[in-house]
C-alpha cells in the first residue's frame, strides 16, 4: 500500500504530465512570457487565411509589427478548397497548419467532424475572454454547438438588400415582402442562392423576415443572378438592376471613391424584423497537432486582442470587440435592433434547406434555362 | 558483274548481322525509354483519375473507418439543371466550332502555304493572342456589346433609323462570340499552321497540273492531308469547350444559361466544396468523351498522311489578285484578336474604374505602383519563371516522346499511352489537381515532393499534356519513316536518330509546345491551386488574390506582365528556333 503523501505526489505528477501533453493547455493563462519566448524559438506560424491584399495586411504585416521574430506563413485560398487537402495531409501524417481562419461552413462541417480543432479557451488569456470586451458577451462568438472550438471575432452586419435610389422611388419598399411586387419584376439582381455562400446568406435573412412562401415569391419575381461581385455592383451603379440582393462593400467603395453609386444604400431599418451578422472569413480555430503550438497561441491571442481587432477593422470589416472603434460605421450593428448569426452551427440545417427551396423556386420557372437568344 | 555489284555482294554477309545488331540495340533503348515514359504517364495521369473516381464513392472522412456509398453520384445526377446544361454545352460546342474550324483552316493555310506578306509576323500575332487572358478579353467585349451601355450599340444608335443597338453579349450568340474572340480561332490556327507547312508542295503542283483551282486544291488535297491534325484539334476544342467556364459564367448566368462546366465549377466553388459530386459529374463527362477519343485515334491512324519525306519541297503559292483582300481580312482578324484585347487590358490597368470614362481624371498609375510595391510580387515572379520554365522544358522532352511512341513505335501499349495523354484535358483542372494531391500524399515514395516546386511543375506539365502531345503528334504523323530508316542505315542509334533527325524537323513544333506550355503554366490557376503552398505562389495566384478582392486594375497589370514575359520569350525562342531549323 502506497503512503498517502506518495499517492498524492504520484497523482500530481500524472496530472502535470497529462496537462503538458495537451498543447497549450492552461499555459497561456499561466505563463505568457514563456509561451512568447517559445513561440519566438519556433519562429513561424502557419496560418490558413483568406485571399485579398487587405486581409494580408491585417493578418500578416500587422502581426509582424507586434511580433517581428515570428514569421507568418500565410496561405490564402478562396472558399473551402483547401479542406480536402488539409484532411488528406493529416491522413498522410503531414501537419501543415497552426491556425485556421475562414468560413464557418467548412470548419463546422468536414473539419470539425474530422477532429481538426482544439478547444480555444485553454489557450486564451483572461483578458481576451472577458465578457464586457465583446458585443453579446465572449461566449456568443462561438459558432459550434459545443461553444468551444471555432470563434467568430467578426461582427459585420449583412445588408441583404441594397438599392440604387436614383432609379427606385424612395419609400416604395417598406418591407422585404414588397420585393415580390410586380413593379420590381426584372429589377433585381443577386448571387445565386442555390450555391452555398452569399446567396444562401441573403436567402436566410429574407426567410427570417418574410417566411418560406414570401421568399419563393421574391425569387419568382424575375431575379437575375451573377457569380461576379463586380458585375453585380456595376449593374446597380448603372441602374440596369437597381436592387441588389446582397452586395460587396469593397466593390461599392471603389465606385464611391470616384463619385459613382453615391445613392446606393440599404433599406430603412423598419423594413426588417431581424437582420443577420455575417462573420464571413472572420472566424478562428486552433488546429490539432499544430507544428508550432506556441506561435499559434501567440497569434490567436494577438488576433483576438484589441490591437489585433483594430487591424481587422481596417480590412474593412466590423469587429465583435466592444472596445474597438469601427472604421466603417455602416458595417456595425445598431443598438436596439434584432440580429442573429446565421452562420452558427445550429442554423446549418436551415441553410442547407434554403438552397433546396431556392432550387425549387428558380428551377421551377424552367423556361429560362434554355438558350435565350 | 560490275565492280560495284561485286563489292556489294561481298559486303552483304557482314552488313546484315550489323543491321540486326543495330535493330536489337535500337529496340532495347526504345523499350527502356518507352517503359519509363509509360510508367511516368500512368503515375501522373491514370492514378489521379482513378483516385478521383474511387474517392467519389467514399463517404467517410480520411480519419474515419471507410464507408462506401453513392451519395456524391446521387447528388450529381439529381441536379435539375444537368440535362439542360449538357444540351446547352452541345449546342454551344456546335456553334463555336462550326464557325471557328473553317475560319481557322483557311487562315492556317494562307499563313503556311501562300506568299501573303508578313505571314510570319501574323502567325506570331496568333501566338500573342493565345497569351491574352480570357476574362480581360471578355470585360472588353462587354464594354462594347452590352445591350444597355455597350459602345458599339451606342455607335449604332447614332444612326437616324436605329432606336436601339442590335448587340447583346448576354445571349447564346454573345457566348459564341466570346469564344471566337478569345481563343477558339487562335488555338486552331496555332496548331494547323505548322501542319500545313509540313506538306510537300509537289502535291499542290500535281493538283494544279490536273486542272484544279486553288480552292479545290485546298479542299481536296490540303485538308485531307491534315485530317489527323483537324481531328485532334476538333477533339481538343470539344474537350476544352466542356471545361471552359469563365465566359459561360459571366455571360450565361444572368440569362440562366448553364453548361456542364459551370455546374462542375459551382460544386467545386461552393463552401464546403462538394468534390465528390464534382468528380462524379466529371466522370460522366469523361465517359461521354471516351468514344470520341477512340474515334479520333481510329480515324487518325487508318490512313497514310505522310507528307514530310526525303524528297519534300516547300514552295509558297502565289495569291495574285487575292493578295490585298486576304491581307486586309487577316489584318482585321489579327487586330480583333490581339490589338483590341491589349487595348482593353491597357485600359483596365490604367483606369480608376474600367469602363467609366465619364468620371473626372479616369486615368491612373496607381495599379502599377500597387503591384510593384507588393512584397509578394517579386517571389511570385521568380516562382512563375521557375514553374513555367521548368514545365516547358520537361514537357518538350516528355510530350515529344509520348507523341513519338504513340505514332511511330510498334509497342502494343502505344494505344494506351495515346489514350492516357487525352485524360488531363478531359477532367476539369481543379479536380485533376485534387487527383494529383491524392496520389502524392497516398504514395509514401512520392510524399517528399509534396509542397515543392517540383509538384507545381508536374501539375503544369500534366495540365498541358493533351494539347502539347497532340501538337507533336500531328507533326509526327506527317513524317515519313524513310528518314529514320536512312539514319539507321547510316549507323545512328535510335536516340541519335530521334535527336538528330526527328527533333530538328519538328523544331517549330518544339518551340510551339514549349511556349504554349510556358504560357499555360504561367497563367494557370485551376490545376496548380491545390498543389501550391505559401512558398510556391505564382503570379496567376497573386492575380487571383487581387481579383477576389475586386482589384481588377492590379490584376490587369499582372496579366500585362505575364503577356510581356511570354511574348519576350516567344520572340527569343522563335529567333533561336528559326536559326536551328535553317541550319538543319
Amino acid at each position: 500500500m502506497m503512503p498517502m503523501k506518495l499517492r498524492l505526489l504520484t497523482i500530481a505528477a500524472i496530472a502535470v504530465a497529462v496537462l503538458s501533453m495537451i498543447p497549450g493547455s492552461l499555459r497561456a493563462a499561466d505563463d505568457w512570457a514563456t509561451i512568447v519566448a517559445n513561440a519566438k524559438k519556433e519562429g513561424v506560424v502557419s496560418v490558413h487565411g483568406m485571399p485579398g491584399k487587405t486581409y494580408h495586411e491585417a493578418m500578416v504585416a500587422a502581426f509582424n509589427k507586434y511580433y517581428p521574430d515570428i514569421k507568418v506563413k500565410f496561405t490564402a485560398v478562396a472558399g473551402g478548397s483547401e479542406v480536402p487537402k488539409a484532411l488528406r495531409e493529416r491522413a498522410a501524417g503531414i501537419h501543415e497548419w497552426d491556425v485556421w481562419l475562414g468560413g464557418s461552413s467548412s470548419a463546422l462541417g468536414p473539419l470539425k467532424e474530422a477532429g481538426f480543432f482544439l478547444p480555444l479557451r485553454p489557450v486564451l488569456r483572461a483578458e481576451i475572454m472577458a465578457d464586457d470586451k465583446w458585443i453579446g458577451g465572449f461566449e456568443d462568438g462561438f459558432l459550434d454547438d459545443g461553444k468551444s472550438i471555432f470563434y467568430a471575432f467578426d461582427g459585420t452586419i449583412q445588408n441583404p438588400v441594397m438599392v440604387n435610389w436614383d432609379f427606385v422611388k424612395k419609400g416604395s419598399i417598406k418591407t422585404l415582402a414588397d420585393l415580390a411586387k410586380p413593379e420590381f419584376a426584372g429589377k433585381m439582381a443577386g448571387f445565386d442562392p442555390r450555391i452555398a455562400g452569399t446567396g444562401v446568406g441573403t436567402s436566410q435573412t429574407l426567410l427570417h423576415n418574410v417566411g418560406k412562401e414570401g421568399l419563393i415569391a421574391i425569387y419568382k419575381n424575375q431575379v437575375t443572378y451573377t457569380g461576379n461581385a463586380r458585375q453585380l455592383m456595376e449593374w446597380m451603379v448603372r441602374g440596369r438592376y437597381p436592387i441588389g440582393l446582397a452586395y460587396d462593400h469593397g466593390e461599392l467603395e471603389q465606385f464611391r471613391a470616384q463619385g459613382l453609386g453615391m445613392n446606393i444604400g440599404p433599406l430603412d431599418d423598419d423594413a426588417y424584423q431581424t437582420r443577420q451578422i455575417t462573420p464571413g472569413y472572420g472566424n478562428v480555430g486552433l488546429v490539432d497537432k499544430a507544428p508550432h503550438p506556441n506561435a499559434a497561441i501567440v497569434y490567436i491571442n494577438w488576433l483576438l486582442s484589441k490591437e489585433g481587432q483594430e487591424e481587422w477593422v481596417k480590412v474593412p470589416r466590423a469587429s465583435r470587440r466592444a472596445d474597438v472603434k469601427p472604421v466603417v460605421v455602416e458595417l456595425s450593428p445598431k443598438p436596439g435592433l434584432s440580429y442573429f448569426n446565421g452562420y452558427k452551427e445550429e442554423y446549418t440545417k436551415e441553410r442547407q434547406g434554403l438552397a433546396q427551396v431556392a432550387k425549387e423556386a428558380i428551377d421551377g420557372e424552367g423556361s429560362r434555362t434554355a438558350p435565350a437568344k | 558483274m560490275t565492280n560495284a555489284t561485286a563489292a556489294s555482294a561481298t559486303a552483304r554477309p557482314s552488313f546484315v548481322p550489323r543491321l540486326v545488331r543495330r535493330a536489337q540495340r535500337l529496340a532495347e533503348t526504345q523499350t527502356v525509354l518507352f517503359t519509363i515514359v509509360l510508367v511516368a504517364v500512368v503515375l501522373l495521369v491514370l492514378l489521379p483519375v482513378i483516385s478521383l473516381i474511387a474517392y467519389s464513392f467514399v463517404e467517410s472522412l480520411p480519419n474515419q473507418p471507410l464507408r462506401i456509398g453513392f451519395d456524391a453520384w446521387r447528388h450529381a445526377v439529381e441536379s435539375p439543371l444537368i440535362m439542360g446544361s449538357l444540351l446547352n454545352s452541345v449546342l454551344l460546342l456546335l456553334a463555336i466550332h462550326g464557325i471557328s474550324l473553317p475560319v481557322a483552316v483557311v487562315i492556317a493555310w494562307v499563313l503556311a502555304r501562300t506568299d501573303l506578306p508578313f505571314r510570319n509576323g501574323f502567325e506570331f500575332m496568333f501566338w500573342v493572342s493565345f497569351f491574352m487572358p480570357t476574362l480581360s478579353i471578355l470585360m472588353g467585349w462587354i464594354l462594347c456589346l452590352d445591350p444597355e451601355y455597350g459602345l458599339l450599340n451606342k455607335l449604332v444608335e447614332l444612326l437616324p433609323f436605329v432606336d436601339k443597338g442590335p448587340f447583346n453579349i448576354f445571349s447564346f450568340w454573345g457566348i459564341v462570340w466570346g469564344h471566337l474572340a478569345s481563343h477558339s480561332i487562335t488555338v486552331k490556327v496555332m496548331l494547323l499552321t505548322p501542319t500545313f507547312r509540313n506538306i510537300d508542295s509537289s502535291f499542290e503542283e500535281a493538283s494544279e497540273i490536273c486542272g484544279a483551282n486553288r480552292f479545290t486544291t485546298l479542299l481536296r488535297i490540303m485538308v485531307p492531308a491534315v485530317t489527323p491534325a483537324i481531328l485532334a484539334i476538333t477533339l481538343i476544342a470539344m474537350i476544352r469547350a466542356m471545361q471552359s467556364f469563365e465566359i459561360e459564367m459571366v455571360l450565361g448566368t444572368p440569362i440562366r444559361l448553364y453548361v456542364y462546366s459551370t455546374l462542375v465549377y459551382a460544386l467545386t466553388g461552393q463552401e464546403p466544396p462538394d468534390f465528390g459530386a464534382a468528380s462524379a459529374l466529371a466522370t460522366i463527362g469523361l465517359a461521354c468523351l471516351l468514344p470520341l477519343i477512340f474515334a479520333q485515334r481510329w480515324l487518325g491512324l487508318r490512313r497514310q498522311y505522310v507528307s514530310v519525306s526525303g524528297r519534300m519541297k516547300s514552295a509558297p503559292i502565289r495569291l495574285g489578285r487575292w493578295k490585298l483582300p486576304v491581307l486586309l481580312a487577316i489584318c482585321l482578324i489579327v487586330l480583333m484578336l490581339t490589338a483590341i484585347p491589349m487595348v482593353f487590358l491597357g485600359l483596365t490597368s490604367a483606369m480608376k474604374l474600367f469602363g467609366f470614362f465619364q468620371i473626372p481624371e479616369p486615368w491612373t498609375f496607381a495599379h502599377w505602383k500597387t503591384v510593384f510595391a507588393d512584397e509578394t510580387f517579386r517571389q511570385s515572379f521568380v516562382n512563375t519563371l521557375q514553374m513555367a520554365g521548368g514545365a516547358a522544358l520537361v514537357a518538350v522532352v516528355l510530350l515529344s516522346l509520348v507523341a513519338y511512341f504513340s505514332v511511330s513505335s510498334t509497342f502494343k501499349a502505344r494505344a494506351a499511352l495515346d489514350f492516357l495523354s487525352w485524360l488531363p484535358a478531359a477532367v476539369p483542372g481543379v479536380l485533376f489537381s485534387l487527383g494529383l494531391l491524392y496520389v502524392f500524399l497516398d504514395i509514401p515514395l512520392l510524399r517528399p515532393l509534396y509542397g515543392s516546386m517540383a509538384l507545381m511543375i508536374i501539375a503544369a506539365v500534366v495540365g498541358g499534356m493533351t494539347l502539347g502531345t497532340q501538337i507533336f503528334k500531328s507533326t509526327m504523323l506527317q513524317l515519313s519513316r524513310e528518314l529514320e530508316e536512312a539514319s539507321t542505315v547510316a549507323g545512328a542509334t535510335w536516340l541519335r536518330t530521334f535527336r538528330s533527325v526527328v527533333l530538328p524537323i519538328v523544331v517549330p513544333t518544339v518551340l510551339l509546345v514549349g511556349i504554349t506550355i510556358f504560357i499555360t503554366a504561367a497563367r494557370e490557376i485551376a490545376s496548380v491551386a491545390l498543389v501550391a503552398s505559401a512558398g510556391t505562389k505564382t503570379l496567376s495566384l497573386l492575380q487571383l488574390d487581387y481579383m477576389i478582392q475586386g482589384s481588377y486594375g492590379p490584376a490587369a497589370v499582372i496579366s500585362f506582365i505575364v503577356i510581356a514575359m511570354s511574348t519576350g520569350l516567344a520572340l527569343v525562342a522563335r529567333a533561336v528556333g528559326l536559326r536551328i531549323g535553317l541550319r538543319n
